[in-house]
């Protein structure tokens, strides 16, 4: 009797796809056919500038990967590519490095220190990254931002009136200190409830054999941390690499060349020169080379999986 | 391209002809005999032989900028009073941002509902929207004062070949906003008629005020509406038409004059905003160590406002128009403003036309010069009785200068072209000949459409 009745739950196929209905819909509507839209858009040109898109009219034939091609043969596209894979991978980095950091701090204090340094994370967690901006920007302001202020106050330092942002490294360097500050607090929480799960008798038993701190860390709670740090690196990886508020607003919606991300580079080639075909090849090439990136880092971390 | 246009304006023409045909039952006479040529004000629209298009039941759709919501909500509500009352038309604001906003106007019009009746748009913005075919073309007779609109103006509501497709709205100029007690210690009495003056009295300012963080004239290194002011002035332009084919033009020695004018500003008086734009400087006016600066009228409530500025400020601020390089020939302004347009595929497009009428009316412009430039030369004296800062803006609204009036100028902003000029010039990272070279190609390029 029982047999049979989860047989037939097993069996009547519809009731599941019932439920799960809902949520295919909602993410077709706001993701599938955008993400099929921009694809489209790619692949067409938008002849006469704007009126074929105010007409309605046939003049936006397909062209094939035309666009890609004059896009593939840019060097401009090349050098904005270059600069978004070196920003990102320096971001992951440091982010990563100081969240794991921060996690171990955590478990490492008292408890009322914890939970000041936790809620102090939480309302990092809180501010939006437009505010943050803002705030970045006036303390790094050459005029009146207390970076410099405090950094000339050092003996030797000559800082006053600085510009941070004359240099596009430099202004970069601002951008990843508001990127990497910003993404502390859910690297460090999360890292750190990884920590806790470790099992205590495990690190008594490789105390016991005699590893001291810095190798049971590196043998014992490394590998445990490893799903958690794949998958935090991999959202860092997607975050880092679609940065676009903190140099948008930085630079008050106005990047110099220097500061050109593919996200801020589509942006401006694409949506505010309402060249949408042109933003739309700049966006698919953003998600393949998102997608190879993610493809050779998912496959190495098997690799290392399998061996162990 | 110039088919393109006599196209936009041949489809444009058909549309008008096929849109008062339909509304038989509107009464509508288009192309019939055009109303008496406006003196008296508010009622010249409603009383004149043309009858007003009916639209009782009806309810338009207006995107204003939220300036007039909180600028003059007055002259909005009387506008709609009196045309609700002589159509039966009801009408329905919708406020706008200018962030974002050509987004929001091109998606709009690619589609085929929520169309409003009137848009307005920056006068910058114009040219694009006019080349994408994306209004209708107006009867430049129907509106009030038409013929002594600010040139600039109609210059950005206009096609390529002279058709008008939107409607002035209002202007705004640039000046010198000063600290009178600044100058005044600094032994200056008068406001400089010529730049040779402005530099010596800069020169006075700055041997006063020795601090290291003072500005004797506060100039970011992005602000390119002063910049070209400079370039304009100095007889320079920013690109020109050439056979039909724009050309770049700020390496000529004349532009090239000018943006050295204006580099001895950005980096001989001002200090720490070679990165910086604009917008922040009515803020640090308000904090001090800023002697001057060159901005919109309003920016003097800006610098003495309670939340924003610092209110002592109020009485030691005062205006002249930007001198040029002799006495009484100023420095060009740069003439922003607004303009008013029916949208090709507005559902209501008589009516929106008509709610213009009333809007851009004598009646409704005087109210406006209150708070604004009026669109008109005729209006600027109610204008200029307002304040001290209004004399000086409606002076310099007299000369002006405007970016080159083609579609594709908005991509030339799009991609901070003038923007990473001059910043490369007041950072020194680049010497005016190379940086205006290295503009000029990108203008060739961006302007004559090669992305």
């Amino acid at each position: 009797m029982r047999q049979r009745r989860r047989s037939s739950l097993r069996r009547g196929g519809w009731f599941p796809y019932l439920l799960i209905a809902p949520a295919v819909v909602v993410l077709a509507a706001v993701a599938a056919w955008p993400l099929v839209k921009i694809v489209l858009l790619s692949l067409q040109e938008q002849e006469e500038g704007k009126y074929a898109l105010f007409h309605n009219s046939g003049t936006t034939p397909f062209v094939g990967f035309r666009n890609f091609a004059s896009q593939l043969t840019d060097s401009e596209f090349w050098s904005v590519l270059e600069r978004t894979v070196i920003f990102t991978a320096v971001n992951v980095a440091l982010s990563m490095a100081l969240g794991l950091g921060l996690a171990v701090l955590l478990n490492r204090v008292s408890n009322w220190a914890r939970i000041v340094l936790t809620a102090a994370l939480l309302f990092v967690w809180a501010v939006p990254s437009t505010v943050s901006t803002q705030i970045f920007a006036w303390l790094f302001n050459s005029r009146f931002g207390v970076v410099d202020y405090l950094l000339d106050k050092l003996p030797g330092v000559s800082m006053q009136r600085h510009d941070w942002f004359a240099d596009p490294v430099s202004g970069l360097g601002v951008v990843t200190a508001i990127v990497v500050w910003g993404a502390l607090p859910l690297l460090a929480i999360t890292l750190h409830a990884g920590i806790t799960q470790v099992p205590r008798d495990v690190l008594e038993a490789a105390r016991c054999d005699g590893a001291g701190p810095w190798s049971s860390f590196r043998h014992v709670v490394l590998p445990y941390l490893r799903p958690l740090l794949v998958i935090l690196g991999m959202l860092s990886v997607i975050w880092d690499f679609g940065v676009f508020n903190q140099i948008y607003f930085l630079r008050n919606g106005h990047p110099e060349p220097g500061y050109q991300t593919l996200g801020i580079y589509m942006y401006t080639k694409g949506v505010s020169s309402s060249a949408y075909n042109t933003g739309s090849t700049l966006a698919v090439l953003m998600i393949l080379v998102l997608l190879l990136v993610m493809v050779v880092y998912i496959r190495q971390l098997f690799k290392i999986g399998e061996a162990e | 391209m110039k088919r393109t246009v006599l196209g936009v304006s041949a489809l444009a023409a058909a549309l008008a002809v096929s849109v008062s045909a339909c509304s038989s039952s509107g009464g509508n006479a288009a192309g019939s005999s055009t109303p008496p040529p406006d003196t008296g004000g508010s009622s010249s629209t409603s009383s004149s032989s043309v009858p007003a298009p009916s639209g009782a039941g009806k309810t338009i759709t207006v995107w204003l900028q939220s300036d007039a919501q909180t600028g003059w909500p007055s002259v909005v509500a009387q506008a709609n009073a009196r045309f609700e009352q002589a159509t039966g038309a009801k009408v329905k604001i919708q406020w706008q941002e200018w962030s974002n906003y050509t987004q929001k106007l091109d998606s709009t019009f690619s589609g085929s509902s929520g169309i409003p009746d009137v848009v307005e748009l920056g006068n910058t913005q114009t040219a694009s929207y006019i080349d994408a075919g994306a209004f209708k073309a107006l009867d430049k007779s129907e509106f009030d004062n038409s013929s002594t609109w600010l040139t600039a103006l109609e210059q950005s509501a206009s096609s390529p070949d002279g058709q008008l497709m939107a409607v002035p709205y209002y202007a705004g100029s640039r000046v010198v906003i000063y600290r009178t007690d600044i100058w005044k210690a600094a032994g200056i009495t008068t406001a400089p008629k010529t730049l040779d003056e402005l530099n010596a009295d800069l020169d006075k300012i700055k041997a006063k005020n020795p601090s290291p963080n003072f500005s004797a004239f506060y100039m970011p290194g992005k602000y390119w509406y002063a910049a070209m002011s400079l370039v304009y002035g100095a007889g320079g332009r920013i690109a020109d038409q050439h056979n039909g084919k724009w050309v770049g033009e700020l390496e000529s020695p004349a532009a090239q004059r000018g943006l050295a004018e204006w580099q001895k500003l950005a980096t001989q008086y001002s200090v720490g905003g070679a990165t910086s734009d604009e917008s922040t400087q009515d803020v640090e006016m308000a904090k001090g160590n800023i002697a001057s600066i060159a901005g919109n009228g309003w920016e003097v409530g800006a610098v003495a406002d309670p939340k924003t500025g610092d209110p002592k400020l109020a009485k030691k601020l005062s205006t002249f128009p930007f001198p040029g390089n002799t006495a009484g020939n100023y420095t060009p302004s740069f003439l922003g403003g607004s303009d008013l347009a029916v949208p090709e595929k507005a559902p209501n497009a008589d009516l929106g036309a008509e709610w213009i009428k009333y809007y851009t009316d004598t009646k409704s412009e005087t109210l406006l010069a209150k708070y604004a430039i009026p669109n008109t030369t005729s209006l600027l004296g109610v204008y200029e009785k307002q304040s001290q800062a209004n004399r000086s803006t409606g002076e310099a609204a007299k000369k002006t200068w405007f970016v080159p009036n083609t579609a594709t100028w908005a991509n030339v902003e799009a991609n901070n072209i003038l923007q990473n000029m001059l910043e490369s010039i007041a950072t020194g990272h680049s010497t005016i000949a190379a940086a205006t070279k290295a503009a000029d190609q990108k203008l060739d390029q961006t302007l004559n459409g090669v992305s």
